[in-house]
């Protein structure tokens, strides 16, 4: 038999030969060095493509409703929230997202024994928000089914405060720690449309991940509607707070912390700041998309970090004097490990493909 | 012969959508069209269903048209930021949409026989099968396939290839 064509080594591949074909070709691998190697590639060639088509699938489709988020044991009495950052972004994201951020923090209970957390994130495509320098609040709003069972698990509060206006896409994302203080976070399956409406002055009411949030900014549901509407898969929410700001208003908190910030090495403004030294590592990036400064370091290896200091919106255990308060949280997602810390009305977050350990020291080595 | 729509729409809707998407990029346009396929598999019960309701759903496509094209490309430029899931990390989002614009631009080099052979085939389908939603002879897919995978590979790589030089 001559060399055999490269149809039929796809079809071997594809195991698309009648048995005597298939037996024929597979003789003539067996001698045949040159047409053996050319089926290991076909072989290599069909696996990549379907790994290559892999990417262009949507990462979590928005129609399904998504199983609740896996059981995620609570640590103490009071709800864990874990919210989204306004670093989630890249600057390239935010470039697009017309400056407008949107994040949403937002808490609820599940049953007695289990607290997690449900996290609005999204950066607004085409809402632009009119110049506004005050802040902004956002509260979902109804649109489908999907909505009104989110909606109506709502404390009543919340859904007086549904109203028209301006809207954009938030994808509802449950998150919640286990024992382990490792995040877990699931899409829970469907977006609402977020009317963005002017109110109240602006504490941001979002909260670093890991900590825990004061009574104010969370509120557990305990209506039996809201119950069952998180049995049946769709979120309960109690509060949603959304956080608008403008790239006026991080300006401002960052000039506002900026007299917080420990001199030099941590001062937000990029400009003017000396470099944070990682040994081993070289910087690679060092810019402020206000109020977060963004550092990425590279190691000889090509180990990549990333350091985000964002000026604190809240602070834990708060008190003059008191250089060390800030404890380290670590999370593990995907084999990325982030370590966030908070430090003289700073939050950083050091984050990489790292072995938890080993970004735990040099955040120790980092934190002033 | 009854058809059991349900069973049929269990059994091929995520598989038919998730071709679709892959073909068109924009998963809204792919839902559309699946409907419309399942639509017509209620009016026509087909006998041989999976590769029936690729077809028809392949033929949905081309029959859209050149008119499509024009706004296939804006749908995709205002998609592609819907891309990115939002609890992602930068750096994994910004590498997750890099690839997966080079993996749009590759199968876009294709012709259009090529490529949706390989989105079959990427779907499980057998040789007999994509014959069927094709129409090209059953002898003729291996070579097709064969085809198909290298030239994609070959300019996605090259994709690869320059994109890290543009990133330095």
């Amino acid at each position: 038999m001559s060399h055999v064509d490269e149809g039929t080594l796809h079809a071997l591949v594809d195991n698309a030969l009648d048995a005597s074909e298939r037996s024929a070709v597979e003789a003539h691998l067996a001698s045949c060095g040159e047409c053996a190697r050319r089926f290991a590639e076909a072989t290599a060639i069909a696996r990549q493509i379907v790994t290559l088509l892999g990417a262009l699938d949507e990462p979590a489709p928005r129609v399904r409703i998504a199983p609740p988020a896996a059981e995620a044991p609570s640590r103490s009495a009071s709800p864990v929230v874990v919210t989204a950052r306004r670093s989630v972004f890249t600057l390239r994201r935010v470039a697009l997202a017309a400056s407008v951020l949107l994040v949403a923090g937002v808490s609820f209970e599940v049953g007695k024994r289990r607290e997690t957390a449900l996290v609005l994130e999204s950066a607004p495509r085409s809402a632009r928000l009119p110049g506004t320098a005050a802040p902004m609040r956002a509260v979902p709003s109804v649109v489908d089914a999907a909505t009104d069972s989110f909606v109506s698990a709502l404390a009543p509060s919340v859904r007086q405060r549904l109203r028209g206006g301006p809207r954009s896409d938030a994808e509802i994302v449950a998150a919640g720690q286990s024992d382990s203080g490792a995040t877990q976070r699931a899409p829970v399956g469907f977006s609402v449309p977020v009317p963005l409406v002017a109110a109240v002055p602006a504490v941001a009411p979002v909260v670093s991940s890991g900590q825990v949030a004061s009574p104010a900014q969370t509120v557990s549901t305990s209506q039996p509607q809201a119950r069952r509407a998180v049995q049946a898969a769709a979120p309960a929410l109690a509060v949603a707070d959304v956080a608008i700001d403008t790239a006026e208003q991080r300006r401002a908190a960052v000039s506002r912390n900026a007299d917080e910030a420990v001199a030099g090495a941590t001062a937000p403004k990029a400009a003017s700041t000396k470099s944070i030294a990682l040994a081993g590592y070289s910087m690679t990036e060092d810019s402020l998309v206000a109020p977060t400064t963004r550092r990425r370091y590279v190691s000889p290896t090509g180990t990549a970090l990333e350091l985000l200091i964002t000026p604190s919106v809240t602070s834990r255990k708060e008190s003059a004097g008191q250089r060390n308060a800030a404890e380290f949280v670590v999370t593990t997602e995907n084999g990325r490990s982030a370590v966030r810390w908070q430090a003289r009305g700073m939050d950083y977050v050091l984050a990489g493909a790292l072995a938890p350990d080993s970004l735990m020291k040099l955040a120790t080595k980092l934190k002033p | 012969m009854g058809l059991d729509l349900g069973w049929l729409f269990r059994e091929y809707h995520e598989s038919l959508v998730r071709m679709l998407t892959r073909r068109t990029g924009d998963r809204g346009r792919a839902e559309e069209l699946a409907q419309e396929t399942f639509a017509r598999a209620v009016a026509a019960p087909p006998t041989n269903p999976r590769p029936w309701l690729f077809a028809v759903a392949l033929n949905l496509l081309r029959e859209e048209g050149r008119n499509a094209a024009t706004r296939e490309r804006r749908l995709v430029l205002v998609k592609d930021e819907d891309h990115v899931a939002p609890y992602e990390q930068p750096d994994e989002a910004y590498e997750r949409e890099e690839t997966r614009l080079r993996v749009r631009a590759a199968l876009a080099q294709l012709s259009e026989r090529d490529r949706d052979v390989l989105l079959l085939q990427a779907e499980g389908f057998d040789y007999d099968e994509i014959a069927q939603a094709t129409g090209l002879s059953r002898g003729a897919i291996g070579t097709t396939l064969a085809r198909a995978r290298k030239r994609m590979l070959e300019v996605y790589t090259q994709g690869e290839g320059g994109s890290h030089v543009a990133r330095g």
